[in-house]
């Protein structure tokens, strides 16, 4: 366990200790800044059929955020060790491949989860800057900030096995946001497509992630989204184990 | 290393492993994709907060629990709508509570003209429909229009204040699950009003006192209303399932008396709503029933918000009201007569009488009303926990052939508190809702409370307020972050 946490200190310090890991947090404010801005000045006045929690979230700036934030976060993980030449001196330290893969998984998850951090302000900051805000009920931030772990933890383990792959990290990004927008345009399949009685529509159901998103952020926790991305996020995980693995046969 | 062993980067070995590794990818995602088959299969909706647990009544989840036949719904809706989220939201919130009983078809007919083209046909809906969701069952159909699915707030316009009429509530629940309790009802049930009396006007939807939302409250619920006079009828026909006497004024004459007990003998069922101006001449049927009317009106101080409306929070053992006193919901009434169980002995077949609400133990019958004003005398009024409404219910009475099953009633001594300024107020449309049901015998119904309507979310922000926000959110927490960056930054350099 100790390697393990070691591994976590030392990713999240090399987030922490580059001015990129400030610019990159600066980003996500900057945009959810923007988001919520633009959502105030439409919803100003004007009755709103869902709570602004809820709201926030059916805007385009999150899937931006967590197309382009989860490249950013994870293509340095494994791709700028290789170029730099320290992933060998990593892998021949007493510490095993899972090891490594999760303590780089955990080590961008957590800095993912340190750039929402400043978003749980944005509720006081309401209460004190409007005439009649509607109660924000805590339920709905804790299931909305269930929603942004689970995608979180799945992009990034999407990046982290983009990352595994290639020693450059430009590549490492362009690989994460190309996987990631064709699954987020997944989604659109269950609006798309018309629904039928078949099995179809329920498979486009199932992997609709802007309708995940809207039940999280209204406070709705189902249980199928929470095993689809955790699983999404086993295999990515796993699949970047076997590539991590893979130095020593090929 | 045995010298018959392969050399570890033989491509032997390397397509040993290779395989090895192949095959365990593909069995973790076989494991994975059976974790959410089963998780599909079998899954939990668990509402954190307050408004994902209100999303679906207790009424509603009951109605799609009990389906008896499978229900289709049709969303022919432009996505663009603004009604369009909630309502393929709570669709889909009805389709997931009872999946093998409901399916949600959604027709855009914007993209989709075709299909849209073969819906109307098949619906026969008239050339300009548009956003509309169909229910249908074995050939039953009830189509719920986007206009209904709002009640708006007009009071500005009234009142000369604005132009604009605001949107203030959205009704899908209601109206999406009555329209699903109808079609999959295999019954049409009817209801008369009676009139001719000084009743509540049934039709008025905009008069304080009127019944219109009342009406409009059994026409969700799939009952049909027609009028019904008795000084033109033989009898109450046969294929009236209730009867509704809403503030009668003037009094009955014998022959209509007469009339309104064979129907109750012969199993009718009646919902008799009197008030402080009610001198009808019931009295005289209603005591054969064990129900008597007190004088004069009751008041109670400590539970009212004016000097005539009483509020009433203490309830009877009785499926009308238990939904009522389980979730502690008070009713609204106005002026309430004291409606009691009739004393004196009961025989074995004798109507079974239930007070259904009380006043609180300080309510006061007023003898002295005048202009509807009561005028408390405490040396003479009685005081106490005063019955206000009563149910009563007989079975077989004999050699009388019961149409209907047994006899049912309730009788309220206050007519006003389901008009339709009232009808909102405290908990009075779910006591209608559930008296109805009762009534009508539709117990499956009686368990929760009816669907309520779901608020709409307004934030104002001042011009101020706005400047700080903008400032905070797009310069302060970011500008901090770059500041705390670049300080770190300058500390490791320097």
């Amino acid at each position: 366990m100790q390697p393990y946490l070691t591994l976590v200190r030392r990713e999240l310090t090399g987030y922490f200790n580059s001015f990129l890991g400030y610019v990159i947090i600066a980003s996500f404010q900057l945009l959810l800044g923007l988001s919520f801005v633009l959502l105030l000045k439409s919803a100003d006045g004007q009755p709103l059929d869902m709570p602004v929690t809820e709201k926030f979230f059916m805007t385009g700036f999150f899937w931006l955020i967590l197309l382009l934030g989860a490249p950013v976060i994870t293509m340095r993980t494994f791709a700028l060790e290789k170029f730099s030449g320290t992933f060998e001196t990593l892998m021949t330290t007493p510490v095993s491949d899972l090891q490594v893969v999760l303590a780089k998984f955990t080590g961008s998850l957590l800095f993912y989860l340190l750039a929402w951090l400043p978003t749980l302000a944005y509720p006081y900051l309401l209460r004190y800057n409007s005439i009649n805000l509607p109660p924000i009920d805590p339920g709905t931030i804790v299931s909305t900030f269930l929603g942004i772990f689970l995608f979180g933890a799945f992009y990034l383990a999407m990046g982290c096995f983009a990352s595994s792959l290639t020693r450059a990290q430009v590549v490492a990004a362009m690989i994460t946001f190309a996987l990631g927008l064709g699954l987020f345009l997944l989604s659109f399949l269950s609006i798309i497509v018309p629904a039928t009685p078949g099995w179809q529509s329920k498979l486009y159901a199932h992997i609709s992630m802007v309708e995940h998103m809207r039940d999280f952020t209204r406070g709705m926790v189902d249980t199928r989204f929470v095993v689809f991305y955790l699983s999404l996020t086993l295999i990515f995980l796993f699949l970047t184990l076997k590539v991590v693995e893979s130095r020593r046969w090929k | 290393m045995d010298a018959d062993s392969p050399n570890s980067f033989s491509p032997g070995r390397k397509w040993g492993v290779g395989t090895n590794t192949l095959v365990s990818v593909i069995a973790f995602l076989a494991v994975m994709t059976m974790l959410n088959y089963l998780a599909s299969r079998h899954f939990t909706r668990l509402p954190l907060s307050f408004a994902a647990k209100e999303q679906l009544s207790t009424l509603t989840v009951q109605v799609l629990q009990s389906l008896p036949e499978p229900v289709k719904i049709i969303l022919y809706y432009d996505p663009d709508e603004t009604l369009y989220g909630p309502v393929s939201q709570l669709l889909k919130e009805y389709t997931l509570l009872n999946p093998t009983r409901l399916s949600l078809d959604v027709v855009n007919y914007v993209v989709e003209p075709a299909k849209a083209e073969l819906i109307k046909n098949q619906y026969k809906l008239p050339p300009q429909a548009k956003d509309l969701v169909i229910f249908e069952c074995r050939g039953k159909t009830k189509i719920v229009a986007q206009s209904d699915l709002s009640d708006y707030d007009i009071s500005k316009v009234i009142s000369g204040e604005s132009n604009e009429v605001k949107r203030k509530a959205f009704l899908g629940e209601r109206l999406f699950t009555s329209a699903i309790r109808t079609v999959a009802d295999p019954q049409t049930l009817r209801a008369a009003f009676l009139v001719g009396h000084g009743e509540h006007d049934r039709t008025n939807s905009l008069s304080d006192y009127g019944y219109g939302r009342f009406t409009s409250l059994l026409r969700e619920n799939g009952i049909q209303i027609s009028p019904l006079s008795l000084a033109e009828t033989n009898d109450v026909p046969a294929d009236t399932q209730l009867l509704i006497i809403a503030g009668p004024t003037r009094a009955f004459d014998l022959g209509e008396i007469d009339k309104l007990d064979r129907f109750l003998n012969k199993g009718g069922r009646l919902f008799l709503l009197l008030n402080y101006q009610s001198r009808t001449g019931l009295e005289r049927l209603l005591s054969k029933w064990g129900v008597d009317f007190g004088e004069g009106v009751v008041v109670d101080e400590k539970k009212s918000r004016s000097n005539s409306s009483v509020i009433v929070g203490s309830y009877g053992a009785h499926p009308v009201v238990g939904a009522l006193a389980q979730a502690q919901l008070p009713l609204q009434l106005i002026l309430p007569r004291p409606v009691l169980k009739r004393a004196g002995p009961q025989g074995a077949d004798a109507p079974q009488v239930v007070e259904l609400a009380t006043s609180s133990p300080e309510g006061i019958a007023v003898n002295d009303v005048r202009d509807g004003v009561p005028r408390p005398n405490p040396a003479t009024d009685p005081v106490g926990a005063i019955p206000l409404m009563v149910a009563v219910e007989k079975g077989s009475i004999k050699d009388v052939n019961l149409d209907r099953g047994s006899t049912r009633m309730v009788i309220t001594g206050d007519s006003f508190f389901l008009g339709n300024k009232l009808l909102e107020a405290a908990a009075n449309r779910d006591f209608a809702w559930h008296a109805v049901n009762w009534l009508l015998d539709r117990s499956q119904l009686l368990g929760g409370i009816g669907p309520r309507k779901i608020t709409e979310y307004t934030l104002t922000v001042t011009q101020g307020q706005m400047r700080n926000l903008r400032w905070l959110v797009l310069a302060g927490l970011p500008g901090g972050v770059l500041l705390l960056g670049a300080l770190v930054w300058f500390r490791r350099r320097y």
